[in-house]
């Protein structure tokens, strides 16, 4: 079977490290993180790529339902399989509940705080424009029900340079930093497979994905 | 009226730049100028709109949201003063709350001072809120509405918990449940048993109108 995977820039480290884990070569299709902003984009772009995999026979989906922008998705003539978790931050706790338990934590990991619309350049770009009053009460009102940044230790980056940037997030903002220990597991199953029902999405050839399909793992 | 015309499309474009002081000023000189409280909302919510298109174009970040936000909340208050909107006799009550795993509470606090300026007892829980509190809520405060908000995906299945907790406690028949913010889509009563679901600021306060003009009718 020639699989293709799916994957976000946000989670490149992981979906990466979890390929050589499992001693996979799949190709991977990379998506923007910008794109989770507005969910129509994302959903385009997702398909643009699963209407172009004309030569893979599965499509392995390393994220997860982004805010329902995988929701009208059409599968061509291959499945598409899809972990059964909100977003990528639950992905990296094996499940939604495990995630819920870190409640007003605002999570990070060496890829958000790669990409360029992460949290501080939002914030650079704020001073920017708004100055730094204005700047100090949009982000007191962002954060204002969170108690702490939080990085996902997945294992697969340095931790020391990431630790040290969240830090500067976290005394900005007035809020405590703590780092988390997560893992790839989801990542390394969906590439390994079973794809039991419980954990993942089936979507099977020439399906559209509906609202009903959307149910999470717990 | 030409000029009203002209002062709302100026505020409407105020808003959609960011311009916070003369988003005040003209919501103050539009109903100075004789167009109502529901013109002016509207007015905001297309600004509003027009911010949301910006966003998604990429010449707005996050940051220019959460101050559109901030300056639709503070011009609620231009807008809505309280001795405009007290009336001994409440149009109906309602409990709302972010529901579990939530903790997104822009969009519901402005529909908490919406619904507040237009006569009904609003019961706000705050957020993060567990089914159990919506029903120990319920049966507290007696709601005619029980509105449930949520931003995140997870919170659509906080959403039937809660629905579900009220139904275990004999509740549910009695109560218009409302669903409201950024997880409602066209298509969430299909697996979300509520009444009804709201996406626009508007939308919400006409739905809980005309309910509660159906109940005490």
């Amino acid at each position: 079977m020639k699989n293709l995977v799916i994957g976000c820039r946000t989670l490149e480290n992981e979906l990466l490290a979890a390929m050589k884990l499992c001693e996979k070569t799949y190709t991977v299709r990379w998506i923007d993180a910008r794109l989770h902003n507005v969910k129509e984009k994302l959903n385009h772009s997702l398909q643009s790529i699963i209407d172009s995999a004309q030569d893979y026979d599965r499509i392995l989906m390393a994220t997860g339902f982004c805010g329902n922008a995988i929701d009208g998705l059409k599968t061509s003539r291959i499945p598409v399989i899809i972990p059964r978790v909100d977003d990528c931050t639950s992905l990296l706790f094996n499940s939604c509940k495990n995630r819920q338990a870190h409640a007003g934590s605002y999570f990070l990991t060496e890829g958000w705080l790669r990409g360029d619309s992460n949290i501080w350049a939002e914030y650079q770009y704020s001073l920017k424009k708004y100055g730094e009053k204005l700047t100090q009460k949009i982000f007191r009102t962002m954060f204002e029900h969170y108690r702490q940044i939080a990085l996902l230790d997945t294992g697969c980056y340095p931790i020391a340079p990431s630790l040290a940037q969240a830090q500067v997030i976290a005394d900005t903002f007035s809020l405590e930093c703590a780092v988390i220990p997560v893992t790839i597991d989801f990542l390394t199953q969906l590439l390994n497979g079973p794809w039991d029902s419980e954990r993942f999405l089936t979507v099977l050839p020439n399906t559209e994905i509906t609202a009903s399909d959307l149910t999470v793992t717990c | 009226m030409s000029d009203i015309t002209s002062l709302e499309s100026e505020l409407i474009n105020a808003l959609a730049q960011l311009d916070e002081d003369r988003v005040y000023d003209l919501v103050r000189k539009t109903l100075d100028s004789g167009a109502t409280s529901e013109q002016i909302l509207n007015d905001m919510n297309v600004g509003m709109q027009k911010v949301g298109t910006i966003f998604e174009s990429g010449e707005y970040f996050i940051a220019d949201l959460m101050f559109a936000g901030m300056i639709y909340r503070s011009a609620l208050d231009v807008l809505l003063p309280p001795q405009t909107s007290v009336s001994s006799v409440k149009k109906g009550r309602i409990v709302i709350g972010v529901v579990e795993n939530d903790i997104h509470d822009i969009g519901k606090d402005i529909v908490v001072c919406l619904l507040s300026a237009d006569n009904f007892d609003v019961i706000d829980l705050g957020i993060d809120m567990k089914p159990q509190a919506f029903v120990s809520a319920v049966q507290r405060y007696h709601p005619d509405i029980v509105m449930l908000s949520g931003m995140m995906q997870i919170a659509r299945d906080s959403m039937q918990k809660t629905i579900d907790a009220l139904k275990n406690a004999g509740l549910r028949d009695q109560l218009y449940i409302l669903l409201g913010g950024g997880c409602v889509d066209p298509d969430i009563l299909d697996y979300i048993d509520a009444d009804a679901a709201a996406m626009e600021l508007s939308d919400t306060l006409e739905k809980c109108n005309a309910y509660v003009s159906r109940r005490y009718q």
